[in-house]
């Protein structure tokens, strides 16, 4: 990419997306670029857009327009049951299944002390408040720990249900079916369906 | 199993292409400093396994080089000459990658489809030096036996890894967030311990025989397991055991800020008559065990992955007795394909070794010079009066 140092930068900023590897990357930059009906503009406008519209619910961390999200002020969703899960798009993942009726909560990654990741960087604190003095409609009765199942996520959930357990709430871990080591996102909805009905009690 | 063929680029002074290699022998002659250990090191690669020769595999790639890659091509034994698997080790942008037929897979997969047993300068101070090296043989016969243990070993690691992290972060770290990690390495050292303590029962079965075959003089041969942990007891009550001990020594544990007890702390002593091997035998007798040692664990990588495993000897001659390498060679199994590297072809010529081919290895380029025996045939093992 000697003499390309534009499209070089532009590679290196698609190579920081999730799941995105250097030739991945490339192909990206390719496309974009060089394929004559490829409209830039829309892309960009989209991006800038939904970057500026969008939020973190003040509730419970989900990605919105709107603060309180759409699922927070539903007064349809089933207060007493509450689903924690790692970043926003596992939300969207058990949203799919129609199966969970209950509201979420978002903890924005999963602990990790190698890479200096610990309780004091996640959404904790604000989900012991949730469930030791609850908003109006709420009372928490069940936490769904749906962290993924692998190293990281299980040992966050093992972490919640200490701190949970105190409180006198039902702690539950999403877990049949699921491949160890895999990510929530990458679960089919029958699997999570499944995993859902048959959480069980940790 | 059987390398067919084995090629490198960008690998240490080894010139860029690929080499054939003979289906049981191998003999690679040459100075030192030409690229015989450099060969061995490729396959250790190859095969999934760490380098004996350095922490940082960026050594291994040649100047100029974007990268160090080595593959090889296997076949079963006696299978379909169109059934053969390739194996690849990429080492680019200090990361390190296992590739099999193309695809990406873990090390210990790797390792599974090449099993191997290395002998390299290193070992050499395997019976007398500090105990990680004898916990990682004894680790490797775990693993012969089976390859599960890797997973509990590498839990075992990484909840002891982010234990140490919160216990440096002092008295600022979350006691709940460390009894989960506690928890973690509990479960997984109990796994540990009982894949150890079969593994340590195993190993010593094959070293007595094995030391027996090389003619050792010692008699009541021993491997003593050191551990934290007790003698006996499955996995659930090792790790009810490890969680009593890290419950004694919480607060010292919390003052040096790292872990003072478990599995990470076992050592294994060979004993001969009640002493340990490397305190009193003298370094010829401590190599013949060391030689026993590397037998045993081809028995047990045969007997677990039911394929003779590859053997790379590394300075097949200098410091060993010719009488016990003899031997050896004769002890070797009647399968599996050798790798043997020497300096001083002269010593190793006369060996009873099976039929093979001899390279010379000169500047990284390896050349076919000749062939090996005649093979183990009744006169020859006759004329070198073998102990069988
Ligand atoms: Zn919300």
């Amino acid at each position: 990419m000697a003499g390309l140092p534009a499209f070089a930068r532009l590679v290196a900023a698609l190579e920081t997306l999730p799941g995105i590897g250097p030739k991945s990357a490339r192909r990206l930059a390719y496309h974009l670029l060089a394929a004559p009906e490829y409209d830039t503009a829309a892309l960009t406008t989209a991006l800038a857009e939904a970057r500026a519209r969008t939020r973190s619910c003040s509730v419970c961390h989900a990605l919105t327009e709107a603060d309180p999200c759409a699922i927070c002020s539903d007064p349809s969703r089933d207060g007493r049951l509450l689903a924690v899960v790692e970043d926003a798009a596992d939300a969207d993942v058990l949203e799919r299944t129609h199966e969970f009726r209950g509201r979420y909560h978002v903890l924005g990654g999963a602990l990790a002390p190698l890479r200096g990741i610990g309780p004091d960087d996640l959404n904790v604190t604000d989900l012991l408040a949730r469930v030791e003095s609850p908003a109006p409609g709420e009372g928490v009765e069940e936490v769904v720990l749906a962290t993924n199942p692998n190293v990281e996520g299980e040992s966050t959930a093992l972490y919640l249900a200490r701190r949970l357990k105190p409180l006198g709430v039902k702690v539950t871990r999403l877990a049949l079916g699921l491949p160890v080591g895999a990510a929530l996102e990458f679960a089919d909805e029958v699997t999570l369906s499944r995993s859902l009905a048959g959480r069980r009690e940790i | 199993m059987e390398i067919l063929t084995l090629s490198t680029d960008g690998f240490r002074n080894l010139a860029n292409g690929r080499v054939e290699l003979h289906p049981r022998v191998n003999l690679i002659v040459g100075d030192n400093g030409q690229g015989k250990t450099n060969l061995l090191e490729a396959l250790a690669l190859v095969s999934g396994r760490p380098s004996f020769r350095t922490h940082d595999l960026a050594e291994t790639r040649q100047h100029l080089a974007a990268r160090a890659v080595v593959s090889v091509r296997l076949r079963d034994e006696g299978g379909a000459p169109r059934n053969v698997t390739t194996l690849g080790f990429v080492h680019a942008s200090g990361a390190r990658e296992q590739y099999r037929d193309g695809k990406r897979v873990p090390r210990l997969t790797a390792a599974r489809s090449l099993p191997a047993v290395f002998l390299t300068a290193r070992d050499l101070s395997r019976l007398s030096g500090p105990p990680a090296e004898r916990r990682r043989a004894l680790d490797r016969a775990a693993l012969a036996r089976r390859p599960e243990h890797a997973r509990a070993l590498l839990a075992y690691e990484r909840a002891r890894a982010a234990k140490t992290r919160l216990l440096s972060l002092g008295a600022r770290f979350d006691a709940d967030e460390l009894a989960v990690y506690e928890a973690a390495l509990a479960e997984a050292g109990g796994l540990v311990a009982v894949a150890r303590r079969e593994a340590r029962a195993s190993l010593e079965r094959e070293i007595v025989r094995h030391a027996d075959d090389l003619g050792t003089p010692f008699r009541n041969i021993s491997l003593e397991l050191v551990s934290d942990l007790p003698a006996s007891g499955d996995a659930r009550e090792m790790g009810g055991a490890l969680e009593a001990l890290l419950r004694g020594r919480k607060s010292e544990e919390r003052r040096a800020q790292r872990c003072l007890v478990g599995p990470h702390r076992d050592d294994v002593l060979l004993r001969a008559d009640g002493v340990v091997v490397a305190s009193r035998a003298s370094s010829g007798e401590t190599r013949t065990f060391l030689l026993a040692w590397t037998l045993a664990e081809m028995s047990m990588l045969a007997g677990g992955e039911r394929r003779a495993p590859l053997l790379a000897f590394d300075d097949f001659d200098s410091e060993w007795d010719p009488r016990v390498l003899g031997a050896f060679a004769e002890a070797l199994p009647e399968e599996g394909q050798v790798c043997l590297t020497s300096a001083r072809p002269e010593a190793v010529r006369g060996l009873p070794l099976p039929a093979g081919s001899i390279y010379r290895m000169a500047a990284g380029r390896l050349a076919r010079e000749g062939i090996l025996g005649a093979g183990r045939s009744p006169e020859n093992r006759a004329a070198a009066g073998g102990p069988r």
